[in-house]
């Protein structure tokens, strides 16, 4: 009798683990697409605010010091290194087919194509989103953006968009500055390091940089604080309840950023230079 | 000074807030199951009752910063929602924390309101507002500069009073004034609601569990028991009242209907 109960079980048990697992990934997608979803409409809202009267002006003004000008060290220090250690690269790479010449362009391109930008965007998302998380998700715990209703403001407009506008404005400055301290980079090493001729070496990367290379970039880095400001108002204004909910919110922030920087690169990089 | 800003007209016998049947429900979890109350003009309403038995909700259906399931909620005979708080009603609210903005000055928050919006002030005036105000809560203006975390938590709920009365509200919202605060300094809180809401015909609404708030300011009182209202009545009712559900919450005791 015990013996054939378990063998009912185990021709129950086998289909059921096979249509548990579609399930599972099922619930997952959903899961996903509704979060994608909930993302797409918060910064349609938020986008729809931007453009409607009242301005909070001092609060976009904080907003650009907080996420540009406080990030400018991290990033600048980032681009150096990175700049160089690119340098450095190229020139092992180019050796094996006796183009060294190339070095200059090739790292002038790099950083203001891909490294630049998206460096700085990941930098500034591990910097700002969480912090953006964070302090929203704590002022929502702490009845503050309730506080906000009460005084006749909406939150939207007060925290969000002064957020959003200020990190798509400042990202390519910081991106610009991000290139040109990389470039920076690049050349001190070849020069000191590599024993490239510094007048050769500027000269190459003003005459075969251009200015789609440039524009680029910074469109790039425009895109990327877009998101970075979005994801991190999303997660700290829908964050659960107690420190633990502005820890969810905070990591959730910068995974969900930083996944998002990476992911749209690739799709601007095929949409700018696929031609 | 009032700050100018365009209030719905109320008639006179008309109550400032009233809830007729007011039902909310949460997933799994029915929070009010009918509610019925009004609070006239110039009254100080104290809505008490024990932990989790629905107060904040009310609290946050009157404000309109959460949607009900059936009934009827109007301040000053308007709809409170998301996009119109409190009905569009002249209101301040101190919260249970205090609720101060963390980034701003102790002078930015119980100015955050007269420096923006229809009725807006210059720097230098909001600056002489709020050194009233802060001096009406009984702190001294020097803290002004200050930001809230480097008041204590009595402070930061005097502060929170100054901002809730920065612009002269007709209605001031109370979400438990004296949690959290020592008994001298509970009594102090009280002592200042009670001539604030006393001024000039200012309306009040309190929740609280704190029945030395109730019987320092309160006129009107109502006790919420399961999301229902088991007691109404003047405040002067208090202690003469047979109601056993009141008995037992003004008492304390263990022992009742309320469980």
């Amino acid at each position: 009798m015990k013996g054939s109960t378990e063998l009912a079980r185990h021709q129950l048990s086998e289909p059921v683990f096979w249509l548990a697992f579609p399930a599972v990934v099922g619930r997952l997608a959903i899961r996903i697409c509704v979060g994608i979803g909930s993302i797409v409409l918060f910064a349609i809202d938020a986008l729809g605010h931007v453009v409607r009267p009242p301005f909070h002006l001092r609060e976009l003004w904080q907003a650009i010091l907080n996420i540009g000008f406080y990030s400018l060290p991290i990033v600048g220090l980032t681009a150096l290194f990175a700049g160089a250690a690119l340098a450095l690269q190229i020139q092992a790479g180019s050796a094996r087919l006796s183009s060294e010449t190339a070095v200059p362009v090739i790292v002038a391109i790099g950083m203001v194509r891909e490294l630049g930008p998206v460096l700085c965007g990941l930098i500034v998302a591990g910097r700002v989103a969480s912090s953006i998380g964070a302090e929203i998700a704590t002022m929502k715990v702490t009845d503050q953006i309730d506080a906000l209703r009460t005084l006749s403001t909406h939150p939207t407009k007060f925290l969000v968009v002064p957020r959003i506008i200020a990190a798509t404005v400042v990202m390519p400055v910081l991106a610009g500055v991000g290139d040109i301290i990389g470039i920076l980079g690049g050349f001190l090493v070849s020069t000191g390091r590599l024993g490239y001729n510094p007048d050769l070496y500027v000269d190459f990367t003003v005459r075969f940089l251009e200015t789609s290379d440039v524009v680029s970039g910074l469109v790039k880095a425009a895109v990327f604080g877009f998101i970075i400001s979005v994801i991190g108002c999303y997660f700290g204004a829908n964050s659960g309840q107690g420190a633990k909910g502005v820890g969810r919110a905070t990591t959730n922030s910068v995974a969900a950023a930083s996944v998002l920087i990476i992911a749209a690169n690739y799709a601007m990089t095929e949409l700018f230079f696929r031609s | 000074m009032k700050v100018s800003v365009a209030t719905p007209p109320v008639a006179p016998d008309e109550p400032v807030i009233e809830l007729r049947e007011l039902t909310k429900s949460f997933p799994g979890n029915p929070v009010l199951r009918g509610v019925s109350l009004e609070v006239a003009k110039g009254e100080s309403f104290a809505l008490i009752g024990g932990s989790g038995t629905g107060k904040s909700v009310i609290l946050k259906c009157i404000l309109g910063l959460i949607p009900w399931d059936g009934g009827i909620v109007r301040v000053n005979g308007n709809k409170p929602s998301l996009s119109s708080i409190a009905g569009g009603a002249r209101i301040g609210m101190l919260f249970q924390g205090g609720a101060l903005f963390d980034s701003m000055t102790v002078f930015q928050n119980v100015a955050f309101q007269l420096v923006r919006g229809p009725g807006r002030v210059s720097a230098a005036e909001a600056r002489e507002i709020a050194a009233r105000k802060l001096e009406r809560v009984g702190l001294e203006a020097k803290i002004m500069d200050l930001y809230p975390s480097e008041l204590s938590g009595g402070m930061q709920k005097r502060a929170g009073l100054a901002r809730a009365i920065a612009t002269d509200p007709d209605i001031l919202f109370f979400d438990e004034p004296t949690t959290g605060l020592d008994p001298i300094r509970a009594a102090g809180i009280n002592r200042l609601i009670s001539g604030i809401v006393g001024e000039s015909g200012t309306t009040g609404f309190t929740i609280t569990h704190d029945m030395s708030s109730v019987r320092t300011f309160a006129s009107k009182v109502a006790l919420l028991h399961s999301g229902q209202i088991v007691w109404n009545g003047a405040a002067s009712e208090l202690d003469t009242s047979d109601n056993s559900s009141l008995r037992q919450f003004v008492e304390g005791s263990a022992r009742g209907p309320l469980t």
